[in-house]
């Protein structure tokens, strides 16, 4: 049996879901005349009117004005005026009109032929939003109170300090938690919701525009990464929809037990063309008060005297520690820029939105200092437009698509020994030296031109010696490229009042590069050993992603007390993913940059494809206005299982109840009242070939050869999480005051776990078995309040927190797995009953009074003072009291150090608005309880014998080798260094600390122009925005910042990238930006 | 199905039925898609398949055994760490025993991979010839030459491994159940030696002769714990192979196992070559290197030959045969060489008290590269034939057995290691395997 063969299979997809799509594109017309030619019979009029603030009497912009019952709708514009034309002939037409954030309001006006009717609302800010329409995990818009489950909308604010979709989602919803990489320029989040429903497949939610499912992955390269998810342009963004677990995601069916992440794009309103625009500036530096500078210390008269020489610095003495601020040597204050955009307009027939952006962001960090070809910026340019069709008052055609040209051009970076930042973090001031420009060892000067800077060149930075130095690794490149393309076409058509036909076709087409390129001789120190003569690796990653999606709304009342919603429909997703990509060493001489000139070529290619498809169903049924009953279930299939296999089907059911809409409700200064509850289940797949037994490639100089590759297991199956919630909303006085609670709970059964069955069976890689079980359950609580709502001074605050406490309740029997592999520093483990990543490492022996928790004479007993007295009589190095595994352990590396994920998260803040044209916005995140944060750098600079160079460290090690020094002395840093002492064979040994923080994430203050001053600039709106992002940071993180995560936005199913969130390993903090930006609008 | 049932239906509903039920038929049949980057198991049943599961086993060992090097090398004398990865400062300073120990377990994993292979390799080849579909016969030579030094090394190196089969557990062979591996490599190469053509006659009755000796050697560090009496070998069975192998070896004959850019790296590093040579973790021992103390790079070799107290030639060549590879990530790896028969016939005839025979086998050796004679003067014969063996044999996985038997310690050895404290200890079966293997039993000597 092959996998190969076959090209034909994707055209027939294509031409089928073509086919398909035209079909009911066809139907719809082929109706369409009718219902027009009828209408038009009849005659019709115009509505138009204002939405305003309630108190305020602000206008609202953007607010949705409808006619549900003729199928028309407006958006207000910045004046908050909205206008309906060609609305049929009729009397006791109701409109309502909502935005999120504001109660809804509805008005009863008649239409006459020709006549121009007016309805003017306002709308009362309200912090609860039950009224507002969703569309998500639905199959259909509904109203929030209707469900039994959560679905979180966020609204992009207007003039936070958001530059990327990523931010977006930052600190907004409790549960949703955006993982900061570090502080490169354009490095990707990673985003959670509701912590890890799968110990193996991806975590991350899935992610659908406009209806489209999208590559939300990350890419890799070098240390680096990105997120795919900030390609698309934040402020073409109208909201987002976040369905937070399997109870909600259910219609989602496979890949949706992480979370549903839905954006949808900004459209075109009836209106004159509307042009906004807005560029930004910001400044961006890294904050270095908790970045501690490199410490040295000199052990001969020798070395202190040309150590004096080299750094201008009169007082550095034997035994006595010193220190440079090295790394932060090569920091500078970067910068970003971002100018965006847009045109919005259209007729009651045609409406549009056309954007563009351009964001560039060059970082704080500076490798052009080290005179290496490597940079720190990330840049992307977008277009964008919607357009939307109205043939007939029953039908709608929108087409929508976007262009993003993507380029990051970074260092290497991470945990990693080519990175020129690790090595900076490595530097050690005592070996600093200018050897290189006083090689007859003849200048009186050593060779310094000045402090710390070499005539010619030299050791500069105290660079450790082997790997490399930070000059010829800012030589090594690390770019990764884009061009993506997403478009879709869709179809809304009203069949008849109570039957609505909807259809949806996209493709989201990304083709990225990334290159890897060091140039021919970039050995100029003569350290670095990895292929001199230059190598460059040219890595493309094309992916494209068809979803085809048609569904079928039915909505009908029964009686005078019920109502029903049907919606059934079907789904597909067509992944294909294909990797062509080269790589060559050893080019004939400078300035050769292509792998085909080099000395020895390689070749690498690889494709991946996978189906799935579901058919869905849901019936929503209303008593009244106030109970609503949600069952629905979706069944799916997925080429992972073979097209043998049998589908799976997820089922749901929910129910919302709502006393606060009784009729004859009144409970003092409770306004609005609902409780919820909803059952669901939804799953996660395994990657495509993970079911076979697989023969690879085992290429080499014998020739092309095959070795053992994929165990197989015919059995597989998806994971299924299952997912109860419940929660109530509660207005107080007119929804002024509002507190939203949901308790969740979540088991993953069938849970898909990485089976290490004995290596010595050959088939060394782990195999996906659907072997185990894991347990999760939180809460999420949200209080928001308009607290002052006058005219003059309108003050709103919020605050939310989310609990979450996770449990790996059963492997099956298999053994637990490490993460990371074989990399001994790394300890998180996925171990039953305990959280997934819970790191287990070396933890000091308790030891009697009198005595330490050191076995210097390897005895088994822990020595006594007066031991080590003895042994500390003569200098000693720590390494005297490493190797050997000499300190000792409580329960060698299985000591329980903690977990990686946070007890609780949250966010707070609020917005003043002081007259009408000034606000300020602020936004502060934290994390918090039980999280514990994994330092390695700290262990490095602490206990590595490359990169000691801590203060603490220095110090113990001056005492310790100072001949001067007596025993006491010694003993007091022997037990100093039991504090510091890390690493290989103590891994974990004082490299955890608390990871709670939090962070002063957003500040704006914005100045809006009154309507006189923008006139002047002949604008219709006008206002500037000073901002702030990741201002300040409170922590008891032992490391430079407890955000830093040492994968990054790296990609792949592979669980060795998942649960190091907690690992800082070499990352730069993230950068603190301030910027200024205006708006203005046309 | 009957016309009558769709009489009721609007053509609009027709339409979007037959939609419908075009895609619910359609679907199941769009689930076979392509993923043309591997092979199912079946496709090793093809007798057009021999040589890529030949090949498949002979990269798999090369890259296993540039994993185990990496292990080895800095355990012993050959070298020693300058690196930032604290794992080999464990293997530096003696400390081996450790079972989480990701070099020694990188090793033991691929080669694993690379056992089971071997064995594949075997079982498939010998089914196409014994139904007459194995066009070339020497690919079978080649399956059982692969085995034979595969198990050697894992002979050569480890206290105990466990046999499975994919999912299916299997027991370890016990520390005093090593010698097996011994005896399977030699029944291979019984049968290849007789088929065997060309450049693999010369290695497949080298290999005998090495494995030979190296069964003898693991016999007097067995049970471990103590440093042999008498550590030379005398085997006739060796002698003469190592005598026919010799008799049609020239030019400087070896037989290596080869890494290239697509078979080397593990799941902890680069492999023996990168890790050494281009990452610098480890550095020649600075007995036979001049380490430049800013790259710790050797800048020359400065072995001297105990008898003329001069650079030894031998070592020049067979040092920088490793360190100045032409890919400095792949050097070679010796398994099978003239060089090694000579020393083989030596130790013989030292072991037999024949002195002569001694010295003419260690002269015909350093006559290779132009060295004096032996006469005698100068160092012991068996401290010239430690050195000889040192310097010849060197980056190939055979030092640590070596240092055991003639009771030699690295100097960065800790005195309270179990390399000091328990000469014969190598590598122990690793974490992984613990935790996934139920069937394992038994005591390691080594603790």
């Amino acid at each position: 049996m092959s996998f190969a063969v076959s090209p034909r299979i994707h055209t027939r997809i294509l031409r089928l879901s073509y086919a398909v799509f035209s079909g009911v594109l066809a139907v719809a017309l082929a109706v369409t005349p009718r219902s027009g030619a009828a209408q038009q019979a009849a005659g019709v009029g115009t509505v138009e009117g204002t939405v305003k603030e309630t108190g305020t009497g602000r206008p609202i912009d953007n607010a949705i004005v409808t006619i549900s019952s003729v199928g028309a709708g407006s958006v207000t514009n910045q004046l908050g005026v909205f206008r309906l034309t060609n609305v049929p002939v009729r009397a006791g037409l109701e409109i309502k009109a909502r935005r999120v954030g504001y109660s809804q309001a509805s008005i009863t006006v008649t239409v006459t032929n020709g006549g121009t009717a007016r309805a003017d609302f306002t709308l009362s800010q309200s912090a609860i939003s039950l009224q507002a329409v969703v569309t998500t995990g639905t199959a259909g818009a509904t109203e929030v109170k209707r469900l039994g489950n959560t679905v979180a909308t966020i609204e992009p604010p207007k003039n936070a300090p958001i530059n990327s979709t990523s931010e977006l989602l930052q600190g907004r919803e409790p549960g949703v938690i955006g993982l900061s990489g570090s502080g490169l320029a354009g490095e990707g989040m990673r985003i959670r919701i509701r912590g890890n429903a799968s110990l193996t497949q991806n975590n991350e939610p899935i992610v659908f525009v406009d209806g489209v499912r999208v590559n939300s992955n990350g890419s890799g390269s070098a240390g680096s990464s990105i997120s795919r998810i900030d390609d698309i342009d934040p402020n073409t963004i109208e909201r987002m929809e976040i369905l937070k677990g399997a109870a909600a995601a259910t219609l989602y069916g496979t890949e949706a037990s992480s979370g549903v992440i839905a954006i949808f794009t900004k459209r075109g309103v009836a209106a004159a063309p509307k042009w906004d625009l807005s560029a930004n500036v910001d400044a961006s530096t890294y904050p270095t008060n908790r970045l501690e500078d490199s410490w040295g210390m000199p052990s001969t008269q020798a070395q202190a005297d040309s150590l004096k020489k080299f750094w201008g610095q009169s007082d550095i003495a034997p035994f006595k520690p010193f220190s440079e601020g090295i790394l932060r040597r090569y920091f500078e204050t970067g910068y970003s820029k971002n100018y965006n955009a847009s045109l919005t307009g259209g007729t009651q027939s045609l409406n549009y939105f056309v954007a563009a952006r351009y964001s560039y962001d060059d970082g704080p960090f500076a490798p052009e200092k080290l005179g290496g070809l490597a940079h720190d910026y990330s840049k992307r340019t977008s277009g964008t437009f919607n357009l939307s069709v109205l043939p007939a008052s029953k039908l709608r055609l929108g087409a929508h698509g976007q262009y993003i040209n993507q380029l990051a051009d970074r260092p290497e970076y991470g945990n990693n020994i080519y990175s020129p930042i690790t090595l900076l973090v490595f530097s050690k001031p005592d070996i600093a030296n200018c050897r290189n420009s006083d090689p007859t060892n003849t200048d009186p000067n050593l060779g310094v031109a000045s402090p710390g800077v070499c005539k010619f060149g030299g050791n500069e930075v105290g660079s450790p010696g082997a790997f490399g130095t930070p000059k010829e690794t800012s030589k090594r490149t690390s770019i990764i490229g884009a061009d993506r393309y997403l478009s879709s076409l869709d179809l809304q058509y009203a069949a008849t009042s109570q039957i609505n036909l909807q259809g949806t076709f996209g493709v989201d087409y990304t083709s990225e590069t990334t290159t890897n390129y060091s140039p021919f001789g970039y050995n100029v120190d003569g350290i670095i050993g990895d292929h001199v003569f230059g190598q460059k690796g040219i890595y493309q990653w094309n992916d494209r992603e068809i979803t085809l999606d048609m569904k079928a709304n039915w909505t009908r009342d029964f009686g005078k007390n019920f109502n029903s919603a049907f919606v059934a429909g079907l789904q597909g997703f067509v992944s294909k993913q294909t990797f062509p990509g080269s790589y060559g060493y050893d080019f004939p001489g400078p300035g050769v940059a292509i792998t085909s000139a080099a000395g020895t070529q390689l070749a690498n290619d690889g494709i991946t494809e996978t189906i799935n498809g579901g058919y869905f169903a849901q019936e929503q049924l209303g008593f009244k206005n106030f109970l609503f009953l949600t069952t629905g279930a979706r069944y799916d299939y997925s080429s992972a299982f073979g097209k043998s296999s049998n589908g799976v089907l997820y089922p749901k059911v929910s129910l919302s109840f709502v006393p606060s809409d009784v009729r004859g409700w009144s409970f003092g200064p409770v306004s609005s009242w609902r409780v919820r509850a909803a059952w669901g289940q939804s799953g996660r797949q395994p990657a495509a070939l993970a079911k076979f037994t697989t023969f690879a490639a085992a290429g080499g100089p014998s020739g092309a050869g095959l070795g053992p590759d994929n165990l197989g297991n015919p059995a597989l199956k998806p994971e299924v999480a299952t997912e109860i919630e419940g929660g109530t909303e509660i207005g107080f006085l007119h929804d002024r005051f509002g507190i939203e609670a949901t308790y969740w709970t979540r088991k993953v059964n069938d849970l898909l776990f990485a089976v290490q069955y004995p290596p010595s069976g050959g088939f060394t890689n782990a195999q996906l078995t659907n072997v185990g079980s894991m347990e999760a359950h939180g809460a999420e609580l949200s209080i928001k309040g308009f607290v002052v709502q006058k005219r003059d001074l309108q003050v709103d605050l919020f605050a939310n927190v989310a609990l979450l406490s996770q449990k790996i309740t059963s492997l099956g029997g298999a053994p637990q797995l490490k993460i990371a592999a074989n990399y001994a520093r790394i300890r998180n483990f996925l171990r039953v009953g305990y959280a997934p990543g819970y790191m287990f490492g070396a933890k000091l022996k308790t030891v009697a009074a009198g005595s330490l928790p050191y076995d210097i004479n390897k005895d088994g007993i822990p020595d006594t003072e007066a031991q080590m007295l003895a042994y500390l009589a003569v200098p000693r190095s720590y390494t005297n009291l490493t190797n050997g595994n000499v300190i000792m352990l409580e329960d060698g590396l299985n000591s329980p150090l903690g977990k990686p994920t946070p007890d609780y998260t949250g966010a707070f803040g609020g917005s003043i608005t002081v007259g009408r044209n000034l606000k300020m916005n602020v936004l502060f995140e934290y994390k918090g309880g039980a999280y514990t944060y994994w330092c390695l750098v700290c262990g490095f600079r602490n206990a590595s014998p490359r990169g000691t160079n801590t203060m603490e460290f220095a110090n113990v090690q001056a005492v310790l080798l100072n001949p001067a020094s007596t025993a006491q002395q010694r003993l007091s840093a022997a037990k100093d260094w039991l504090g510091l002492a890390s690493l290989t064979p103590y891994q974990g040994l004082n490299e955890t600390s608390d990871g709670s923080f939090v962070r002063f994430r957003e500040l704006s203050i914005t100045y809006t122009a009154s309507s006189a001053l923008a006139n002047m600039l002949r604008a219709r709106e006008a206002s500037i925005t000073l901002s702030g992002r990741n201002l300040f940071l409170w922590t008891k993180y032992k490391g430079v910042d407890p955000e830093v995560t040492n994968t990054g936005r790296q990609t792949g199913n592979d669980p060795n990238n998942f649960f190091q969130e907690n690992v800082d390993a070499f990352g730069l903090p993230i950068a603190r930006r301030i910027g200024l930006s205006v708006r203005l609008g046309y | 199905m009957s016309n009558s049932t769709f009489a009721g239906m609007t053509p609009t509903a027709r339409r979007l039925g037959a939609a419908a039920l075009v895609l619910l038929v359609g679907c199941k049949s769009m689930l076979d898609v392509e993923n043309p980057n591997n092979v199912s198991a079946e496709a090793l049943d093809v007798p057009a398949a021999a040589p890529a599961i030949v090949a498949g086993a002979e990269n798999i060992a090369a890259n296993a055994l540039s994993s185990l090097y990496n292990a080895a090398t800095p355990a012993s004398d050959e070298a020693y760490w300058v690196g930032s990865r604290d794992d080999y400062r464990l293997l530096d300073t003696g400390g081996f025993e450790a079972v989480a120990n990701e070099y020694v377990q990188s090793g033991y994993i691929i080669m694993s991979k690379a056992r089971w292979m071997s064995n594949q390799a075997i079982d498939k080849v010998t089914a196409f010839n014994t139904a007459n579909q194995l066009l070339d016969k020497q690919l079978l030579v080649r399956a059982y030459l692969n085995a034979a030094i595969v198990y050697t090394a894992i002979g050569d190196n480890y206290n105990d491994v466990a046999f499975s089969d994919r999912t299916v557990a299997g027991p370890n062979l016990t520390e005093a159940g090593m010698v097996q591996v011994y005896d399977s490599a030699l029944k291979w190469l019984d049968l290849a030696v007789p088929l065997a053509t060309g450049n693999l006659k010369q290695a497949t009755i080298g290999m005998r002769a090495r494995v030979r000796h190296a069964r003898a050697v693991w016999g007097k560090l067995n049970p471990k714990g103590t440093t042999p009496g008498s550590p030379l070998v005398a085997d006739a069975g060796m002698l003469a192979d190592a005598q026919a192998a010799l008799a049609i070896m020239s030019g400087d004959y070896r037989y290596d196992a080869l890494t290239s850019d697509q078979n080397q790296g593990d799941g902890s590093g680069g492999g023996f070559g990168f890790e050494m040579n281009s990452r610098v973790e480890y550095t020649l021992d600075k007995s036979l290197g001049d380490i430049d103390p800013n790259s710790g790079k050797p800048k020359a070799v400065i072995a001297k030959d105990p008898v003329t107290g001069l650079v030894d030639a031998a070592a020049v060549k067979n040092i920088n045969r490793v360190i100045k590879a032409s890919n400095l990530n792949s050097p070679p790896m010796q398994q099978v060489s003239e060089r090694e028969m000579r020393l083989l016939i030596a130790e013989h005839n030292l072991a037999s008290g024949n002195n002569a025979g001694f010295d003419t086998a260690i002269n015909g050796l350093r006559a290779m590269d132009g060295k004096a004679a032996y006469t005698g003067a100068g160092p012991t014969r068996s401290a010239l034939l430690q050195w000889e063996r040192r310097i010849n044999l060197i980056f190939s996985g055979r030092r640590l057995a070596d240092m055991y038997r003639f009771g030699v310690k690295d100097a960065l050895w800790l005195a309270t290691s179990i390399a000091v404290r328990k000469p014969g200890c190598f590598f122990p079966i690793p974490q992984i395997e613990i935790d996934s293997n139920k069937l394992l039993s038994g005591a390691t000597a080594c603790k």
